[in-house]
């Protein structure tokens, strides 16, 4: 494990030891080192990146067609509360 | 602005829709400026994955990995329908048990009106989003959704989220 100093303004230090003060953390470190790790969390994406296949639907939608179409067996309602459990009443 | 539901779009590109015409104009118009969240993301992809067969795309796009087909739909539809995707909100903590944890600020936001709304978990983290984007980053005029669920609750859910939900077919 290593150490890295980081310099905090009076602002920051205040949250984080009234955080600390209301038992939310142990300690100013496990505090900051909590935070840092949920914020590196967010960096490990697995998004695909398909910038030119939306270009390319875009295109055809400039060009009068409708690229993206759904078939779909039940309404839309139907379908998105399937997904959420349930069939709507 | 507005909040958009998962059903209004699905209904947007759905032409055999009862809604198809009403969700389509409700997308087409500059205003209100749509918003959606995190949420809409994953259940969008998660709808589009499910109903596979009955998702028609043209011949490049067709001819791509499932995976990135159905990112590809789902990224049209957001740019094609004008719409805004918020920011995470933030976390809460919580404690639970001996643990202190931080969670989603949208799931405290849920669990903590859970009582007084009743509704299934997606659809309070609708709402939960909603009510916590129109606080902290845009302010909303209306939650449109075609679930009745969610319709039938409109008065609890002003009083409880200062949202006012409404049928796409009844916008103004």
């Amino acid at each position: 494990m290593g150490v890295v100093p980081v310099r905090l303004d009076d602002e920051e230090l205040k949250r984080i030891d009234l955080l600390v003060q209301q038992k939310h953390y142990k300690s100013r470190n496990e505090a900051i080192r909590q935070m840092l790790k949920s914020k590196l969390s967010e960096e490990l994406s697995e998004d695909e990146d398909v910038h030119e296949l939306v270009m390319a639907l875009l295109r055809l939608k400039k060009k009068g067609r409708d690229p993206l179409v759904l078939r779909l067996n039940k309404t839309a309602a139907e379908t998105v509360a399937e997904g959420r459990g349930r069939w709507p009443t | 602005m507005a909040y958009v539901d998962t059903n209004v779009l699905v209904a947007a590109y759905s032409p055999r829709d009862p809604l198809y015409q009403s969700a389509r104009s409700f997308l087409s118009e500059q205003q209100p400026r749509k918003i959606v969240s995190a949420l809409s993301f994953a259940e969008l992809t998660a709808v589009l994955a499910r109903v596979r067969p009955e998702l028609q795309l043209p011949e490049p796009v067709q001819k791509e990995p499932f995976k990135r087909r159905i990112r590809a739909a789902v990224e049209y539809i957001f740019k094609d329908a004008g719409l805004t995707l918020a920011s995470q909100v933030g976390t809460s903590i919580i404690h639970v048990g001996e643990r202190t944890v931080p969670i989603p600020m949208e799931y405290s936001r849920a669990a903590s009106e859970a009582h007084k709304l009743r509704l299934k978990a997606l659809d309070l983290l609708h709402l939960a989003y909603a009510s916590l984007i129109s606080r902290l980053e845009f302010k909303l005029d209306l939650f449109v959704t075609a679930d009745q669920d969610i319709l039938d609750r409109t008065s609890q859910i002003e009083e409880a989220l200062g949202l006012r939900t409404m049928h796409p077919k009844n916008l103004p």
